[in-house]
């Protein structure tokens, strides 16, 4: 009895205090517990003025919007901020006795973002007028031009569907040879040079659209990335019902854009625009921070480790998964009553699924078994010694999953990368035991175990391949210590399995 | 609603695997002598130290190099059963019967070279998972005519099941056309209830259905009377008592001329017996404590 409550102590201990002290990570540091994003950067505008004249600065910060969350960081120098359209300015007045700078500073968060766009919606729908705008031939983006208007057509062709214009304006603008230039370039001169970077590219995609009466604008901003940088970035939104949709042309992302773009301004605008006379600079200071870390109170900050040693993420996840996944057997075996060849079979098989896509894994998977499982009927014929036959059987899994491998590879099922190795000794395993057990019950009951033993896998498969569970164990790897507590109660748990009910139901007439 | 209560009643009455090992296994019996039941070796020393009856063993090989010698001194026996000391489930048990100075296995005859081979392979730990293990020849045990009355096959096996000292449960096991000779559960045996109180044998189990009679032979199971039955559960309360196990199964033969024998004894004997008895292993404990 003592022990019993000794061991309640211990085994609640163990699932609470991780728990606890992740509620305090959670309140006690400013992280959001998201995949999407890991990382957040501050970026500081630094503006270098000096000429001791009078200097009027402007330029554009950032608004929340579906894919980025912005919150203002410190500035050295209040600005007056208004909105205009549909963006927001800074403005800067001013005189310095001495060259000095301005300092703008925010956080952004973004997420990945990206569209799906119904074929079948039509090329020509009737629009709204307050769209009207978005048709317009501008001074850089000029839709009533002759060769932009033909080009137009041309690449429509016969096309009815919205998406399929779009794609093939797309498709032919990405493949326009990129240049690195911050010069202006606008849509002509884009198409007569065929070469042009983001801003010209984007403008030539946008006059496109236009020209063919779909609403389309530029929207500019910077790409962030851990450094300090001069280049910002352009790139074109069309609009597809009443959403404004993404694309960008130089680093073709088609009706999607990755987390990292910083949305600054719609419209083709500059982004820095200051009076003459002066001296002027600038600079975007970037810093990408994590935000999953959770670093106070962490004993284990794994994250840290990962990015300071380059120690791949995947190590970490492959170690951290794997005591879930074996009591996730334990409860299958003990509460649900499918058994499965040993215990770590399931979940070594399904991390290796993680790798190699689930339903290639499978395929070859059991074809090892299957094939090294017939090894098995000579070698016990003739009577090999155990410890040999193993070894026999180890080399016919090799020769069989190399074959694999090559086949899976030329139809292109497998990624090459797929690490196969510590699957490779389990699948032995697993097949002498096939083997053994289709002899001793029969190989309906081989097939049967083997069964049970996918569906745990797979069962297995589906929880760690969430990703946030891989992201929140990575973040907090001491649930592991719950996992524990609870495996030591599962271990005392007496009930009858389910299965049981189903094996015994003719104990008790009913 | 009717399930539900279905299911209470099973969970009221049957023992699971889990409450078997938690409850029953692992507090009754010490891991470090579940080797008096594993190893059949150490088990029928104890048999025998204590005079507990079991087929006479002829001998125990344990080196490859004593084989030849061994064999020279059992050959003279008509009928003979080698086996791993340490196998399971039945596996490598080889019966050798000689027709007309001729070694036969199963309808087949065999070579001596064969029989080596098969001790050979026993000692080399095939049957018992790569550890090295010893074989032992033994007495054939021939089936009482009782048995053969019912189904004229294989050598038909009792299952007592005691915790500390008290039989809890029995069952006959008993072959099948599908089982081969073999009486297990698994490989097609019929499992057999036995009343305790009475000695009669209740309905036939096959792992899928009951029945009153035998299903291939049709002779009749149902309330037979088993021969010797009280010798049988004083023969399994006797063997309790000598080993340091108090949750186990004993297994049990009636030879036709010497009686009961213990074959061998099992730490971790199987919950089908509550099928084969129609009635929960939870339930009877509780009954027994009650008493």
């Amino acid at each position: 009895m003592n022990q019993n409550v000794t061991l309640r102590i211990v085994s609640l201990f163990l699932i609470i205090a991780p728990l606890l002290v992740i509620g305090i990570r959670l309140q006690k540091n400013e992280g959001t517990f998201d995949i999407n994003p890991e990382h957040k950067y501050i970026v500081n505008y630094r503006f270098g003025v000096g000429g001791n004249a009078d200097y009027k600065i402007r330029t554009f910060l950032p608004t929340n919007n579906q894919r980025q969350e912005v919150s203002f960081a410190n500035s050295s120098l209040n600005g007056n901020i208004s909105l205009e359209g549909n963006n927001k300015l800074i403005r800067w007045y001013g005189r310095f006795d001495e060259a000095d700078t301005i300092d703008y500073a925010f956080e952004h968060k973004g997420r990945d973002i990206s569209y799906s766009i119904d074929p079948k919606l039509p090329f020509k729908a009737e629009l709204d007028p307050e769209y009207f705008d978005y048709l317009m031939a501008t001074e850089y983006i000029q839709a009533d031009d002759e060769k932009i208007k033909s080009l137009a057509n041309e690449l429509a062709g016969k096309s009815a569907g919205l998406r399929d214009v779009i794609q093939s304006y797309f498709d032919f603008v990405h493949a326009i040879p990129s240049v690195a230039t911050s010069e202006l370039t606008d849509a002509v001169t884009a198409l007569e040079n065929f070469e042009a970077s983001c801003n010209g590219k984007s403008r030539l995609f946008v006059a496109l659209c236009r020209s063919a009466q779909i609403p389309a604008r530029v929207t500019g901003g910077l790409i962030l990335e851990d450094t300090r940088k001069k280049t910002s970035h352009l790139w074109a939104e069309v609009l597809v019902g009443d959403k404004w949709v993404p694309f960008d042309a130089l680093n073709g992302h088609f009706a999607s854009l990755p987390g990292h773009y910083l949305e600054l301004y719609k419209g083709d605008e500059f982004l820095i625009t200051h009076n003459s006379g002066i001296e002027f600079d600038y600079i975007y200071d970037i810093k990408k921070e994590r935000v999953n870390d959770y670093p106070f109170l962490a004993a284990l900050n794994l994250w840290e480790i990962i990015d300071e040693a380059s120690i791949p993420v995947d190590m970490f996840q492959m170690l951290l998964l794997l005591p879930l996944g074996a009591f996730l057997v334990a409860i299958f075996k003990n509460v649900i009553g499918l058994k499965t060849y040993g215990v770590f079979l399931p979940v070594l098989i399904s991390l290796a699924l993680l790798e190699t896509g689930l339903v290639s894994g499978l395929v070859l998977f059991s074809s090892i078994v299957l094939v090294v499982a017939l090894v098995n009927f000579p070698l016990e014929k003739w009577g090999i010694q155990y410890t040999s036959k193993i070894a026999m059987m180890l080399i016919a899994v090799v020769i069989t999953a190399l074959f694999a491998v090559k086949l899976l590879h030329e139809t292109n099922w497998l990624s090459a990368s797929a690490p196969l190795f510590f699957p490779i000794i389990i699948l032995t395993i697993i097949s002498e035991r096939f083997a053994k057990k289709a002899e001793e019950e029969g190989v309906k009951s081989a097939i049967g175990l083997y069964t049970s033993t996918l569906v745990v896998t797979l069962f297995i498969y589906f929880i760690l391949s969430s990703s946030l569970i891989q992201n929140f164990v990575l973040t907090f790897p001491e649930i592991i210590l719950s996992v524990a507590g609870l495996n030591l109660m599962l271990g005392k748990w007496i009930g009858l399995r389910l299965t049981e009910y189903h094996r015994f139901h003719k104990v008790i007439n009913a | 609603m009717r399930l539900l209560k279905h299911m209470q009643k099973i969970r009221s009455s049957v023992m699971g695997m889990n409450q078997r090992n938690l409850g029953l296994i692992y507090p009754n019996n010490a891991k470090k002598n579940y080797k008096y039941a594993d190893d059949k070796y150490l088990a029928k020393s104890i048999m025998e130290e204590n005079g507990i009856a079991c087929p006479r063993t002829y001998a125990v090989v344990g080196k490859i190099g004593e084989i030849e010698a061994a064999w020279n001194a059992v050959k003279e026996w008509n009928k003979l059963v080698i086996k791993p000391a340490k196998g399971a489930g039945g596996n490598g048990i080889m019966i050798l019967k000689k027709v007309n100075d001729q070694w036969m296995k199963g309808g087949k005859v065999i070579d001596e070279f064969h029989i080596f081979s098969h001790i050979a392979n026993i000692i080399f730990g095939i049957f018992s998972f790569g550890d090295s293990d010893v074989a032992l020849i033994e007495e054939y045990v021939q089936p009482h005519p009782f048995f053969h009355k019912i189904y004229p096959e294989g050598v038909p096996d009792f299952r007592i099941i005691l915790l500390k000292g008290i039989p809890l449960m029995g069952m006959l096991r008993m072959p099948t056309d599908k089982s081969n000779g073999k009486a297990n559960l698994h490989q097609g045996g019929l499992g057999i209830g036995v009343a305790m109180d009475t000695g009669r044998l209740k309905q036939a189990y096959d792992g899928r259905k009951h029945f009153d009679l035998h299903p291939d032979s049709k002779h009749q199971i149902l309330n037979k009377r088993i021969p010797h039955w009280e010798e049988l559960v004083a023969l399994s309360v006797q063997t309790a008592k000598h080993f340091p196990l108090d949750y186990l199964g004993v297994d049990l033969v009636i030879d036709e001329h010497k009686g009961p024998m213990i074959m061998e004894v099992n730490v971790r004997p199987g919950l089908g017996i509550q099928l084969a008895n129609k009635q929960g292993l939870k339930e009877v404990i509780e009954n027994v404590k009650l008493d």
